[in-house]
Order: structure tokens, then sequence, then C-alpha cells
């Protein structure tokens, strides 16, 4: 998929604990991306619709509310199917085929040169 | 050995003859009609008043068959058997007064007045005598050839019959020993049965566990212990097959009781065969099982269930020390990013991490279910030391998830911080207050947290936007219907924060 045509991208970065939304956040600000937050799926896909110069979404798998992180990127990519997807967990990754589109996997703890990597590619 | 004429040694051993007496354990029974006969022939062919099968144990003669006298015993020192098994032959007396041995026994000179003894000894198989068959007279007289022929042989007679009423007690008493031994095997279904397979024995074992009764049993096809499913593979043919073949044919399987349920037994059958070894039968042995295959089969499920909660422990771990991991990456970074000097940075770093610490031991102690807010509250904010009354902390006992726990230890943690380098808790007088209150109800309810604090030097918003102001506002905040708000007004720093108190019960 390629990235979006805006001088910088624009990354959705989604995961429910605070501290670590921030930090992936810091991240991806230090590799010269802007970003928007969110704390859930659902504020998340609120975002998306608000902002149209989104073009990547990174977030995690596992989140409370009505629907997780994965559920969040088949409607993402279902709404927005040029959006890049990423998405990240504790926990062992999706079956292969679970994911859309061409979207990538990233476990935690992850660095920021490979989350650069996997929003550049 | 007791008082009595004893003539020189024979080739047999008093005590060998006395054992052997007892095995035939004969003495003192009552009369029995073949002895009876014996008795009456050899009366008839020696043309004798008297005649007797008489046997001598230690003490005494005791006649089994008396014919022509009342009593049924004589002491064994009058006896002229006693002097009659001293040999093998007919043994003769025929005047007993003209006999130095004989004429002044109580027999001869009292009121039965014997004169004429003929007896025959009854030898064992081994060639013991345990008495004699023998006939008396009051005359004086002897007896041909021919009669003593007949006596010999009806000896022989008598000595036949006694072995075979032996060899009959000894198979009673050993059939009676292997019923007790079946009755008593009650674990254990012992079935014989004939080569087609009908039933011929059944123990007690076999009722417990399958639940007919011998009657029941007696004559029909093994077939009914065997599930329907079996019978229609032909189960019981290829277990008797197996048993000719082999010797044996186990099995684990499925059985069927009387009443129609099915049990689990392990069993053999084995071929009952005759003194030239051919078959003539089936014995099969069977131990009900079902317990034992019962709790086999929950050990299995409790195994298998056991492997599933260790994999899902597994897991769970994983994910928490992961994140914990990816936390305290987070930390660290920030801490780096927001902090002036390396040494700030440590010591921003090692705070903080207390705190999650902190966090962490209280979630553990309710195996991370939810932890107590107020015990979250005080750990948070204790690190700072200092006197416990500045920091006042109050609300209804509510427990919170892992996340909100961490949550609020992190922005607390940065409240006091900020609060001990510029406010309340930098000077000696400032108090904190930290409430937290549930408005609404249900679905709504909604939970409130704040800090308020008074009494510090005048506050000024930090002109910069640190980790901690950051965490501050970000932490409760702007996710799913979480909000909050720090206002650096008079009289100090106010941090109210508010969240739907569904996300914040245990997940």
């Amino acid at each position: 998929m390629s990235v979006s045509q805006s001088p910088s991208p624009v990354i959705l970065v989604v995961d429910d604990e605070a501290i670590i939304r921030m930090n992936a956040a810091d991240m991806l600000a230090d590799e010269g991306f802007a970003t928007i937050e969110a704390g859930g799926a659902e504020d998340a896909m609120a975002e998306i619709v608000r902002h149209p110069e989104i073009s990547v979404l990174f977030t995690d798998i596992n989140m409370p509310g009505r629907f997780d992180g994965l559920e969040l990127a088949h409607r993402v990519h279902a709404y927005r199917p040029d959006i890049r997807l990423i998405l990240t967990s504790g926990r062992n990754p999706p079956a292969p085929g679970e994911i859309p589109d061409d979207g990538r996997f990233l476990s935690k703890p992850y660095d920021q040169a490979s989350l650069a990597r996997l929003v550049t590619r | 050995m007791s008082d009595g004429p004893r003539i020189s040694t024979p080739a047999w051993r008093e005590v060998d003859r006395l054992a052997a007496l007892e095995g035939y354990a004969v003495m003192d029974t009552a009369p029995e009609q073949e002895f009876d006969d014996l008795v009456r022939v050899a009366a008839q062919v020696c043309g004798a008043p008297i005649a007797l099968v008489s046997l001598l144990d230690e003490e005494r003669q005791w006649f089994k068959a008396a014919l022509g006298v009342d009593v049924k015993q004589t002491p064994r020192d009058i006896a002229f058997c006693a002097h009659a098994i001293q040999q093998r032959d007919v043994f003769m007396v025929e005047d007993a007064t003209k006999d130095a041995r004989f004429a002044k026994n109580p027999l001869v000179t009292g009121d039965g007045g014997l004169r004429f003894y003929a007896g025959q000894p009854l030898e064992t198989p081994e060639g013991l005598p345990l008495g004699t068959l023998c006939v008396l007279d009051t005359e004086p007289r002897s007896l041909t050839a021919d009669q003593q022929f007949a006596l010999k042989t009806l000896a022989r007679q008598v000595a036949s019959q006694l072995e075979l009423r032996k060899a009959l007690a000894q198979q009673k008493s050993s059939d009676e020993r292997h019923r007790r031994i079946l009755e008593s095997a009650i674990d254990y279904g012992i079935v014989s049965m004939d080569l087609a397979g009908l039933v011929s024995s059944w123990n007690e074992g076999a009722h417990r566990i399958l639940g007919w009764t011998e009657q029941e049993m007696r004559g029909r096809s093994c077939e009914v212990f065997f599930t329907p499913k079996d019978r229609a593979s032909n189960v019981p043919e290829i277990e008797m097959g197996a048993a000719l073949t082999r010797g044996r044919g186990s099995d684990e399987r499925w059985h069927l009781r009387k009443d129609g349920t099915q049990f689990w037994a392990s069993g053999e059958m084995m071929p009952l065969t005759d003194e030239e070894g051919e078959p003539i039968g089936f014995l099969k042995i069977l131990r009900d099982r079902t317990e034992f295959k019962n709790a086999q089969t929950a050990l299995e499920a409790s195994e298998a269930a056991a492997e599933r909660d260790r994999r899902l422990l597994t897991g769970e771990l994983e994910h928490r020390v992961k994140n914990t991991l990816a936390l305290a990456q987070a930390i660290v970074g920030q801490s780096l990013r927001t902090a002036a000097t390396p040494a700030e940075a440590r010591d921003a770093i090692e705070m903080r991490l207390v705190t999650l610490g902190r966090a962490h031991d209280i979630l553990t102690k309710s195996n991370w279910a939810a932890a107590p807010i107020r015990s979250i509250v005080a750990a948070a904010t204790a690190i700072h030391g200092g006197e416990p009354d500045r920091i006042k902390a109050d609300g209804p006992d509510l427990k919170i998830n892992a996340r909100a726990a961490v949550g609020v230890s992190m922005a607390l943690h940065e409240l006091c911080t900020n609060a001990a380098k510029y406010g309340a808790l930098s000077n000696a007088a400032g108090q904190v207050r930290v409430e937290w209150s549930i408005a609404g109800e249900g679905d709504g309810a909604v939970f409130e947290l704040s800090w308020r604090e008074s009494g510090g030097p005048p506050v000024t918003p930090p002109s910069r936007k640190g980790f901690g102001t950051r965490l501050i506002q970000a932490s409760l905040s702007g996710d799913n219907g979480h909000k909050s708000n720090i206002s650096y007004a008079s009289p100090g720093v106010v941090w109210t924060s508010s969240a739907p108190l569904r996300l914040l019960k245990e997940d």
C-alpha cells in the first residue's frame, strides 16, 4: 500500500495504555511523523472518519470496549483500503490471513527503528 | 504305645499305622450298608455267629460293622485283632482255651465265651494294617481253605471300600474348599462354560458383578453379558478362539449387566482341558474395572484440563510480562526524553518503576484480578515519605482492574513528584486531599477521582509538558469516555478525572 501524498504521513496510534501510547507517538514523532492518538477502537474509528489525512493505522490488538484492534483493522480497511495497517500485542500474533490486506504485526515491546521501518516500507 | 501283646515287628511302624488310620476318618462313624453286607457274607460263608470289621487305634478296637455282638468296642489289650495285624495272612485261633496267649482273656473266660477266631488284616495300599475282617465262634473249630480264601477276598473288599470312602471324602472336601475359594473371590467373576459358551458354573463374584444368579445363568450362553455391539461383532467367539489357539483371550471392554447397564471390565478367557489336554470348555475370569476406568478417565480429563490451564496461564503470563516490559520501556523512554540531566533521568526512572512495582504488588495479591483503590492510592503516595498526614485520602471501597490501577498509580506518582518539587508538598504546611466517588448507577455510573492541593507556594502552570504532565492529562482521559482536567489556579493544583465505572472494574 502506498504511503499518503502529504509531506509526512499522519499516523493514528491506538493503545488503551496511555503511557505506551504516548511513547509510541513520541517514537514516531522522533522519526518525523505526525500522530493522532486514540485510547480505544471506537475512538479510533471516530478519528479515522474525522481525519482523512491519516494514512497509517498503528494499533494494539487487546483493548477493552465493544471491539478490539483486530476488528478495528478490518473496519478501517473496509472504510479506507488505502490506509496501511500495523498491529501490535503482548500476546501471540494473529494467525496468518487474520490481518486484512498487507497488514503487519509488531510484537511488544518494539523498538523505534522496527516501527519506523514498518511505517515506511 | 499301649500295653498289650506285641510280637516281633513287621515291616511298618505303629506311628505310621495310626496316622494312616487317622486319614480314613472312619473311627466312631455310623454304620454303613457296604460294611454291614460284607460282614454278613463273611459270617455266612464261614458259618460263624460273629463277624466284625474291627479297626485298631492306640487304645481300643472299634467295630465299623458288627454281627452277633452288641458292643461297639473293646480295649486293645484284649483284642485278638491286635495279634492278627502283626502278620499278613489269616490269623486263626482254633481253641482259645488251649492258647496261652488267650486262655486268660476275659472275652474267652467271661460271658462271651469265645473259643474260635479267624481274622484277615485290612491293609492300606501302602501295606499298613488298619484292623481286620474277622469271624468268631463260641465253639472250637477251624476254617476250610475255601473259607479262608473267601475271608481274604472279603477283607480286600472291605479295604477297597474304606479306600473308596476316603477318596470320596477327600473329593468332597476339596470341592468344598474350591467352592469356598470361589465364593470368597467376590471381586472376581469366575464363570465356566462348555465349548459352546453355555455357562456351567457361576460364582458369587459373577453374581455380584453381573447381576444374574447362578440359577439364572446355568445353561445360558455367555453372550448375554457381552454388549450388543460385541455380540454383533462375534467378540465372544473370537475370545473363545483366542483362548483355544493362544491359551488365553484377554480383553478390556464394556460388558453388560442383568439390569442393562454397562460396566468396564478386564477379563481373561482360558480353555478348560481334560487329562489328555483336549479342550472341554472355557473359564472366564473378569473384574469390574468401572471405578478404575472412571478414575482413569477423570484423571485424563483433569490432566488435560490442567494442561489447558497451564497453557492459558503461560499465555497470560507472557502477555503480562510483555506488556510490563513495554510499559517500562515507555517509562524509561519518556523519562530520558524529558529529563534535563542523566541524574534527573535516573531518579525519575527509578521512582516511576518503583511506583509501577508497588502497583503490581497490590495487583498480585488479588491474582491480578482487581486492586482495592484505597491500597493503590496509599502505595502511590507513600513513596514520598514525609508526615503521613499531609496527603489525606478518602472514598468508598472499590476494586479497580489492572489497567486502571497502573494508570492511577502512575498519575498520582507524577502529581506527588510535582507537588514535592513545586507544590503543596514542597513547603512545611501544604496539604493534599485525594478523593474518589461514584456518581450515578448501573451502566451509567461514573467514577470520579480528584487531587486538590492547598497551602503550598503560589502555583504556575508548567512551562513545558514533561512526561508527568502529559501522563496526568492522558491517564484516564480521552479514551472511551474518560475525562480529565488539571488547573493551576489558587489555592493549588487541582486535578480531576472521571471515567465510566464499568471500564475500571474487573476485566
